[in-house]
């Protein structure tokens, strides 16, 4: 799924270089981690959508919270949408998303975040699901001509559950 | 045994490399920046004052900037600004508050963090400028003599006089409080007072102390708020002590003041002396004879009593002499102390003067003091004369009026036969002076009787 969707985003942006760093096991990281275009400027207004995604393969997930920040002169974040992983249609329990704040003054997102409900009902009293995945997807609009460092910020956390209730 | 559910982080801020920055550019982005020009809007200006610094700064590359701009004077930073910026220039503004500067400063502007981790900056180079220059001057406090100038040359001036001097400020800005060492050669120079000056209002000194060899003193604005311009700090009267020259210094005080004040001395030069002045004390009641006429055959000394004083401040070495109608009748080497050391700075002593056999007549009697070392300054006070001469008179003119007749026979008659320490004795009456007025006297009258001085005296 994921190179697939590198290639859409390519595609929509009309970008001619992409790299994609081999990650350390396991990795959240924007997917793909550089969209550079180096012949020509986009035009401010130019919208487009940047997952973050997670390449863990466990099947202990429940949740995930992160921050990232960016260059406003360049980048605004319209909205955030949550990906596949963390979903209400996994499981019992139901899920819950949280978009966070957008500063785009201050270039900042925060806190996004999503898991699954807690309810004591439930043995165990959360789900838990299995990645890779994609976490969230970043709606951006370009603002300006120049580049941005996209930096996820100390706040990102991919929360496991131990299920194993005695 | 059974596990407990619990919550852990799969990844986190602790496991290195397990998140991925993004890096977006929708260029090929040149990040260039310089620094065009730094300019202040005053180029001199007093010590305390603000300087508002100009640095223009231009985006010379392709792409939106956001970085810092840092303003410096010498190589200390008035501020940093943060700004984002086109592609074209912009000028940013900058206050920076001089207080405690001086000096011919430069003033430079930095550039800095352009670009991202992944896109340097393209020249360097032109981050940085250095361009302009301000002068600022610092208060200067300086101590003058009367009319403003540096020396105090005067030769006529000697031990005792006094001169003042004076602590102005120029330049100042804002200044509230002003401190001071003040120091002089303690051997030439003392002070006698201290006055404020027109800088400050109302009670300026806040504390003072001197003693031989130093005055410090703060002197602020008891008003409140600082004074900008120039004026008098305070006035310092100074005492000439002996001959010498002495610099008056302004010395910064506490240590740290060192660098804040500019600084001449006063030259005070040419003292003409330490003043040396022997003069007589006490007038009549000072310098007197105890007898005013003897008879030739009398041995007893007649006493002459002096009174000199040393009016100037040191050691003074002299010839004390007495003289008997122009002929030294006495002399004596004196050292008298200047009242520098001692406020008792008079003697008083007594001659004994042998008038024995001296020729019937009158001797106007005179006292003169020659100094032997240093000069005396003043040689108008040296004589002294006495009232009263000392007068030779006949054998046997009781009356003194120059001739032994009846009225003398009379006088000797009356005592007659006495002896000194009796009563109604009359010393007129022992011509030979062996303390009794016997026929030995009476010899002599008989023999002299109806004579006269011849004008001898009176």
């Amino acid at each position: 799924m994921l190179p697939l969707l590198i290639i859409s985003i390519l595609s929509v942006l009309s970008v001619n270089i992409v790299e994609v760093s081999a990650p350390v096991y396991p990795v959240i990281t924007f997917a793909p981690e550089t969209i550079v275009n180096t012949t020509a400027n986009l035009p401010i207004g130019t919208v487009f959508n940047w997952p973050i995604s997670t390449d863990y393969t466990g099947s202990d997930i429940w949740g995930y919270e992160f921050t990232i920040t960016y260059n406003p002169i360049v980048l605004n974040v319209l909205n955030v949408s949550n990906g596949d992983l963390i979903v209400n249609t996994i499981g019992d329990s139901g899920a819950n998303f949280l978009n966070g704040t957008i500063d785009n003054e201050a270039g900042k997102l925060s806190v996004t975040s999503a898991f699954f409900y807690y309810d004591e009902g439930l043995s165990p009293p959360v789900n838990v699901t299995s990645g890779d995945g994609t976490l969230v997807t970043v709606k951006f609009n370009v603002t300006g001509i120049g580049d941005s460092d996209i930096t996820l910020g100390r706040e990102t956390k991919l929360i496991g559950w131990n299920a194993t209730a005695g | 045994m059974p596990q407990q559910d619990e919550e852990y982080n799969i990844v986190d801020d602790t496991m290195a490399g397990h998140t991925l920055n993004g890096y977006f550019a929708n260029t090929n982005p040149e990040h260039n920046v310089r620094v065009n020009s730094v300019s202040a809007n005053d180029t001199s200006v007093l010590s305390g004052e603000l300087v508002k610094i100009t640095v223009n700064v231009e985006n010379t590359g392709n792409v939106t900037e956001r970085f810092d701009v840092t303003a410096y004077y010498s190589a200390l930073p008035v501020e940093t600004q943060t700004i984002t910026l086109g592609v074209t220039s912009q000028n940013l503004y900058f206050i920076w508050d001089t207080t405690s500067e001086r000096g011919n400063i430069t003033i430079s502007a930095e550039a800095s963090d352009v670009g991202s981790t992944l896109d340097a900056e393209t020249n360097a180079d032109d981050n940085t400028k250095e361009d302009g220059k301000v002068i600022v001057i610092p208060p200067t406090l300086a101590v003058m003599n009367s009319t403003g100038g540096n020396e105090i040359i005067d030769t006529t001036m000697r031990g005792g006089d006094t001169f003042f001097v004076t602590i102005n400020i120029t330049n100042a800005y804002n200044v509230d409080t002003v401190m001071f060492n003040l120091t002089w050669r303690d051997l030439i120079l003392r002070t006698v007072y201290i006055v404020k000056g027109d800088f400050f209002e109302g009670v300026s000194h806040a504390f003072g102390y001197s003693n031989d060899t130093h005055y410090a003193l703060i002197s602020y604005n008891s008003t409140g708020g600082g004074v900008t311009g120039s004026g008098t700090i305070a006035n310092i009267t100074f005492r000439v002590v002996t001959r010498g020259g002495s610099l008056i210094e302004l010395k910064p005080y506490p240590d740290w003041w060192t660098t804040y004040w500019v600084t001449t001395p006063v030259i005070v030069s040419g003292v003409h002396s330490n003043y040396y002045d022997m003069q007589f004390h006490g007038g009549d009641t000072g310098n007197y004879l105890w007898r005013d006429w003897v008879y030739p055959a009398w041995t007893d000394p007649v006493k002459i009593t002096v009174t000199p004083k040393n009016n100037g401040y040191l050691y003074l070495t002299y010839n004390m002499t007495i003289y008997a109608n122009g002929t030294v009748a006495a002399t004596e080497f004196q050292t008298l102390v200047g009242k520098q050391h001692t406020p008792d700075n008079k003697r008083t002593y007594t001659f004994d003067l042998n008038f024995t056999n001296a020729a019937w007549g009158v001797y106007p009697m005179t006292a003169n003091m020659t100094e032997i070392a240093p000069e005396d300054n003043d040689d108008t006070n040296n004589d002294y004369v006495f009232g009263t001469p000392v007068t030779v008179r006949m054998p046997g003119d009781t009356d003194g009026d120059g001739d032994v007749d009846f009225d003398d026979f009379i006088n000797f008659a009356g005592p007659y036969g006495l002896k000194e320490g009796e009563d109604d004795f009359e010393e007129y009456g022992d011509i030979d002076g062996d303390g009794d007025i016997d026929f030995d006297d009476f010899i002599i009258f008989a023999g002299i009787y109806g004579q006269n001085s011849g004008g001898a005296y009176p």
